[in-house]
Order: C-alpha cells, then structure tokens, then sequence
C-alpha cells in the first residue's frame, strides 16, 4: 500500500509530458556540469628573488594543451639574461595542465633574468594552443638571496611592505641588518620580523614564496592612514612605493598572471 | 554540378550490360548470374574523395602533399583492394610527414578499413559499405579529408553510385559517420561526418583519362574541395593518376580552424594503381 503523501497533482492539471521531463534533466545536467575553470598562473611572480638556479619556469594552464610528447614552439617561453645578456636555452615541455622551460643548464646564481610567454605560434594543420590571454606577458626575476619590495599594501590599520622571497634566513635581525632603511612619507620607521605568504587558491612551484613585513608606525607615531609613499633604501638601490589600498592575494595574483578566464590567445 | 549528377544516375538503366568502347587491354573475365560471360573494367572508376567503384583485386601506392605558404604535410599511404565475387575489402594506411615548431616529423596515420558488397554485374553500377577508420599514430596534422591523419576512431557508411559507361562517365558518393578524434584543438571531441561527392571523367585517348570532382564534407577541416586529374596507363595493369586537390572553402577562409583566409595552400597528388 502506498504511503499518503503530504501533496498530490489534482487529477484536473494536466501532467507534464514525460519528454519535458527528459528535457528539464538534460538541461539541468548541462547547467551543472558548468565547472569552475581552473586558475592559471605563472611561477615565478614578476619580481621575485631567491629563485631556485634549478628550477623549471612553471605555466600553469590548467587543461591539457597539447598532446604528451607534441612538439612546442620553442620561443613560447623564454628566458633572457638581463644582466649578462643573451639567451637561455632551454626546452618547453607539455605535461598536463602545464607548461614547463627547463633550461639546458641551471641558471647563473645572483642574476636577474626576464621571462616571457609568447602568444603561441601556430604551424599549419597542426595542434592549435589555446594559452589564456591574461598568461601572456612578462616578468623578472632573480636568483640571487635578497629581499626585495614588490609592494606597500595598507591592510586594516597595518602598512605593510610584501617582499619578493620567502621566509629570510635570519627573521629577527631583517630586513634592517640587511642595510635597508624604510621611511614612510619622510620619517624613517622599523619594519616587524617578515612573516612568509603564499597565495591562496594556486599550487605555486615554490612554497613560501613572498613575505609580508609589516611597518612598526606605532614607534614613529604616525598613522598608516596617512602615508601615501614608502621609500626603501637599500645597499644599491632606492624603491619608492605607493601605498596600496588591496589585498595580498590581489597583489601576488596579478604579478603571477593569476586568472580564470578563458580568452584563448593565438594567432 | 551534383544535382545535375545525381539526377543522371536515377535516370542510368542497366549500364553493367554495356562496354567501355575502345578498351585497349583485356581485363578479367568473369561470369554473371544474369548474362554470359563478360569481362570487368579493372580500374574501375575512382575520384579523390570518391572510393573506387568496382575494379578487381591490387594495390596502390598514393602521396599527397599540401604545397604552398600553408602546406609541409605529405600522406603516403598503401592500399590493398582485395575483390571476389560481390565483395570488396579494401585496407589502407598512411604515414605522415609534417611540419612541427621543432622541424619536420614523421607518424603513422589512421588505419582505415572497408568492407562492400558490389551490385550485380561485371561493372557494378552501385555499392555500399562501411569505412572503420582506427587510430593507429600520433599524426596531430591533416590533408584535405579530417579523419584520414588525425588521430582519431570512427565509422561511416557510404554508398557510391557509378553514371554512365561510355568515355564521358560519372560516379557520386554519399556516406555519414561518426569520428571520436584526439579533441585538440582546433579537433572536437567528437562530429558527425556527412559528405557528397560528384565527379566526371573523361576517357580522351585508349589509354589516357581526365577526372573532374568537387566534395562537400561537414563536419571537416577542408569542407569543400575541388579536384582535377589524369590517369594513364602505361601498361594494361598499371594507372598513374595524378592532379590537384583545392580547398576552395578553405581559401574563402570556410573552415573550422583558424588559419587565415586565401588561396594559401593546394593538395598534388602522385597515385600507382596496380591491378590484378
């Protein structure tokens, strides 16, 4: 015997024929299967340092873009070096959802070098790559040891300065026995112990790879409500940031080409 | 061009009871349930797109090579017909060489698989079959037809009639398939294949032939072609066929990849047809 049910179709409403019912399930089947595209990056983020001289460059598609073993146009990632100059050679390589350069040789330690995804060059009647527009572009890096700023960031009543490596070999006596000085808008201030970041919702290739150190204001007196610059001094260099009102995530998801969207670019 | 084809081989009555007039070579006899002893014309009538109509057992050797700003593939690939009675199988596969950002490259195409029934007659006016094409190489390129290289499975039907029987004769072909290819782009995961063939040929001399063909082809990298060759026949087992195939929908830039438009590339093709 059946059991009562709390409701019933009056016999006097029509039923819906079965085939709507097909159609209602093959449409709401279609509208779940609509899966969220996975992020896309690049490793390293433009501006980081204390690269690993070993380590594969990293494009993270997120679908497979071509057949294992496919031929890749060689210049679709590139490495220069931007201190001694010329070329690293080096082999892109499709593996999953990836895309490597692996230099034929490590990489020259305490060097700045430039990377580069090219839009794809397409041979005729072969395999067409379909890179996400917002992967192509290019960044430095350096394998060199030091910090260096890639950001001045006000977050809640903190202004903090995110650094290009991860975690520092000697977290109390840095950045500031590095030979830096910080001034934020003129007035010289001390920078708290650097705590390293990763960025949520990536599987970067290197972990821990930025720092966040935050400015100590309370010592100087100021506000960080106020400061709209921050000026480092280093050994040899000078950085002038501009004191950002976004988030860490935001910060290292554009200097990775961190994205989702699925603009392909060719020719 | 097709319409006009087709609607003379509704109107063709019984050509099987003809002959080719001015055959230079005996070809092979054979008997006929519905008439006396008669002989077949061994290469038979074949076009590009269109798969040989009748013909008798042998195998052929075929190069088509994409030449111009777009071109760099070549396909040779050997067939076996094997024909008794009603039936035909024919077995192909081709080896590919192409372009890649790396250099020139060589793979396996896609074996590809054919069993007919042949209508009644020496020189069947009709016959039906089906196509399995099986994935057998890495070939990531194309020619003119999309499953040929690719790597891809798949399965057609095709029928392909015979129109005529005198020096001026046609043939049409209509198939529908299904192909799951590797879904790289600018490939789908899967399509449906539906295609219709006309061609023309004209025997000019005893031993020399022109052929005419235009194709239409949806789902396909090239989805409409044109083709021009000749045959000759050197000696009375052997033909060399040879001509051009042009993309003419992939020139006005009508193709489901995305190469630019323009009269950029044209398919030459060397065939050696031997038959027993």
């Amino acid at each position: 015997m059946p059991l009562p049910l709390p409701f019933s179709t009056p016999a006097s409403l029509p039923r819906p024929p079965r085939w709507s019912l097909v159609v209602a399930a093959a449409i709401l089947s279609t509208a779940c299967s609509d899966a969220e595209p996975s992020p896309h990056f690049v490793s390293p983020f433009d501006g980081q340092t204390n690269w690993p001289a070993d380590a594969p460059l990293q494009v993270r598609v997120g679908e497979p873009v071509a057949p294992e073993g496919h031929d890749l146009d060689p210049t679709l990632i590139s490495v220069v070096n931007l201190d001694k100059g010329g070329s690293v050679e080096g082999t892109v390589v499709a593996e999953k959802g990836d895309l490597w350069f692996y230099p034929d040789a490590p990489l020259r330690k305490a060097t700045r070098f430039a990377w580069s995804v090219a839009p794809p060059y397409e041979e005729a009647r072969s395999v067409h790559l379909a890179l996400p527009a917002d992967l192509i572009g290019s960044g430095t890096f350096h394998t060199g040891s030091m910090a260096e700023p890639v950001g001045a960031l006000r977050l809640g009543d903190d202004l903090c300065i995110v650094w290009s490596r991860g975690p520092m070999p000697e977290e109390d006596a840095w950045p500031l026995a590095a030979g830096l000085q910080v001034y934020a808008d003129g007035t010289r201030v001390s920078v708290d112990p650097a705590v390293a970041t990763d960025l949520i919702g990536i599987d970067p290739l290197t972990l821990g790879e930025a720092s966040l150190g935050c400015l100590a204001l309370d010592d100087a007196g100021i506000d960080a409500a106020t400061i709209e610059g921050v000026r480092i001094d280093g050994v040899e260099s000078v950085w002038q940031l501009t004191v950002e009102d976004r988030s860490l995530d935001d910060l290292l998801g554009e200097r990775h080409r961190l994205g989702t969207s699925t603009d392909a670019e060719g020719t | 061009m097709l319409w006009i084809v087709a609607a003379a081989a509704l109107a063709q009555d019984a050509p099987w009871e003809e002959r080719l007039p001015g055959e230079a070579v005996p070809a092979p006899a054979i008997s006929d349930a519905n008439g006396p002893t008669v002989v077949r014309d061994r290469f038979g009538i074949q076009g590009s797109a269109i798969e040989t109509i009748g013909g008798t057992t042998g195998v052929s050797a075929a190069m088509a090579g994409v030449i111009g700003p777009d071109g760099g593939t070549t396909a040779f690939t050997g067939t076996a017909d094997v024909v008794w009675d009603r039936y035909k199988v024919s077995v192909g596969v081709p080896v590919a060489a192409y372009r890649t950002p790396e250099g020139a490259r060589g793979a396996l195409g896609n074996l590809s698989a054919t069993g007919a029934w042949l209508a009644p007659g020496p020189d069947p006016e009709w016959q039906v079959g089906a196509t399995v094409t099986l994935r057998s190489g890495q070939a990531y390129t194309w020619i003119n037809e999309a499953h040929q290289l690719w790597p891809s499975n798949g399965v057609d039907a095709v029928y392909l009639r015979r129109i005529g029987d005198g020096d001026l004769r046609g043939a049409v072909r209509t198939g529908v398939g299904i192909h799951l290819p590797s879904g790289w782009d600018p490939y789908p995961d899967v399509y449906a294949r539906l295609n219709l063939a006309g061609m023309v040929e004209q025997r000019v001399a005893d031993t020399v032939g022109l052929i005419g063909e235009a194709s239409i082809t949806w789902w396909d990298v090239s989805p409409i072609d044109a083709t021009a060759m000749f045959w000759a026949e050197p000696t009375e087992n052997l033909r060399i066929r040879s001509g051009f195939t042009f993309p003419v929908a992939s020139w006005a830039g009508w193709q489901p990849a995305r190469v630019p438009a323009g009269t950029r590339e044209s398919t030459f093709r060397l065939e050696l047809v031997a038959r027993h």
